[in-house]
């Protein structure tokens, strides 16, 4: 009987708490009457709390409120975030508003036709602009603006967002003929952790 | 008969998702499909400075700051979570600002020589004294 309360105990102390699923559900009910500040709070606390998935919905909340860097964080530290198509897209459109067209360009291509008919319409949309502004030599300065925005994340701490930044300028460096900073933007993202699994490339 | 029970905890701890954690995905999924953002304008590759639309960092901190604060209250009470939910829910789209000009209206720390002041005109220096929001609020 005393073992069969302890495992009772042990249950009712697993993560995700009706605390957390509480604040999972208000989180929920705030996005879908487009108060996403409201529901960004509750979804960080929910996750706090021990529910995996608040972390995705979080990023998500962020991306509608416009804070695209902060969003590709998230996103990089949710767990699953990838394996939901609608998530993906979301994800997707964190790395284009955060100018990381690479990123995005690669999970738009993920998504593709799972996430339903409209999304899938934007999504061939985003990935035709993206692929027209990158069909030409990016200028030195982009790579230039990137080794920079990668060197300012990784001095405030942000690693994954760091590692994004110099991601895209390798990418970048070597979409150029003389290859303009790539050991640089290259050895610079060696130096920063390894991306975390599930993370865009 | 305690290895027993501490399987049964396990399998019921990984066991089915609760009814409620179910309806979340459902309605998140739902929610997220409609108010799915479309890419924003054009891509172009950044040459130089910031352009005037993107955040600064001391933007983004100031936003960082109100959320956390939000978070902290939202965690010790779910009236003051309902309180800095409907803070964000009368200015969609601008809200990490507008949470963080309610909050510099309703917490007197923002304005520490005001709030001297108030303390002491009023006996028991009471920081909710009835006036000192809307002041600070209006400005």
């Amino acid at each position: 009987m005393i073992a069969l309360l302890l495992a009772l105990e042990l249950l009712l102390a697993a993560p995700g708490q009706p605390g957390a699923e509480a604040h999972l559900v208000a989180g929920a009910r705030a996005f879908r009457e487009a108060r996403y500040a409201a529901a960004l709070v509750e979804f960080r606390v929910a996750q706090a709390l021990g529910a995996s998935e608040a972390a995705s919905y979080a990023a998500a909340s962020l991306v509608k409120l416009g804070r695209a860097e902060e969003a590709v964080e998230v996103f990089a530290e949710a767990q699953g975030a990838g394996d939901d198509a609608v998530l993906g897209y979301y994800r997707a459109i964190a790395c284009y508003d955060a100018r990381l067209y690479l990123c995005a360009d690669r999970l738009l291509g993920e998504v593709a036709e799972r996430a339903g008919p409209r999304i899938a319409e934007q999504v061939r949309k985003a990935r035709a602009a993206i692929a027209v502004e990158l069909s030409r030599e990016p200028a030195r300065a982009s790579v230039d603006w990137f080794l920079a925005r990668c060197d300012e994340r990784r001095l405030e701490g942000r690693t994954a967002l760091a590692g994004a930044y110099c991601d895209e300028a390798v990418a970048l460096a070597g979409k150029r003929a003389d290859r303009y900073r790539l050991t640089e933007a290259a050895a610079q993202r060696a130096a920063l952790p390894a991306r975390p699994e599930g993370s865009p490339r | 008969m305690a290895l027993h029970s501490f399987i049964l905890a396990v399998a019921l701890a990984a066991g089915p998702v609760p009814d409620e954690a179910a309806t979340v995905r459902t309605v998140m999924r739902e929610a997220l499909r409609e108010a799915a953002p479309p890419p924003s304008g054009r891509p172009v590759l950044p040459e130089g400075a910031l352009r005037g639309g993107q955040m600064t960092d001391a933007t983004r901190a100031m936003k960082r700051d109100a959320e956390r604060i939000a978070i902290e209250r939202a965690k010790s009470g779910a009236a003051q979570a309902g309180r800095a939910g409907s803070g964000g829910a009368t200015h969609n789209g601008t809200t990490g600002e507008s949470m963080h000009g309610d909050r510099e209206g309703s917490d007197p720390s923002c304005d520490p020589a005001g709030m001297m002041r108030s303390r002491g005109m009023m006996p028991g220096g009471d920081h909710t004294v009835p006036g000192s929001g809307p002041q600070h609020r209006g400005m």
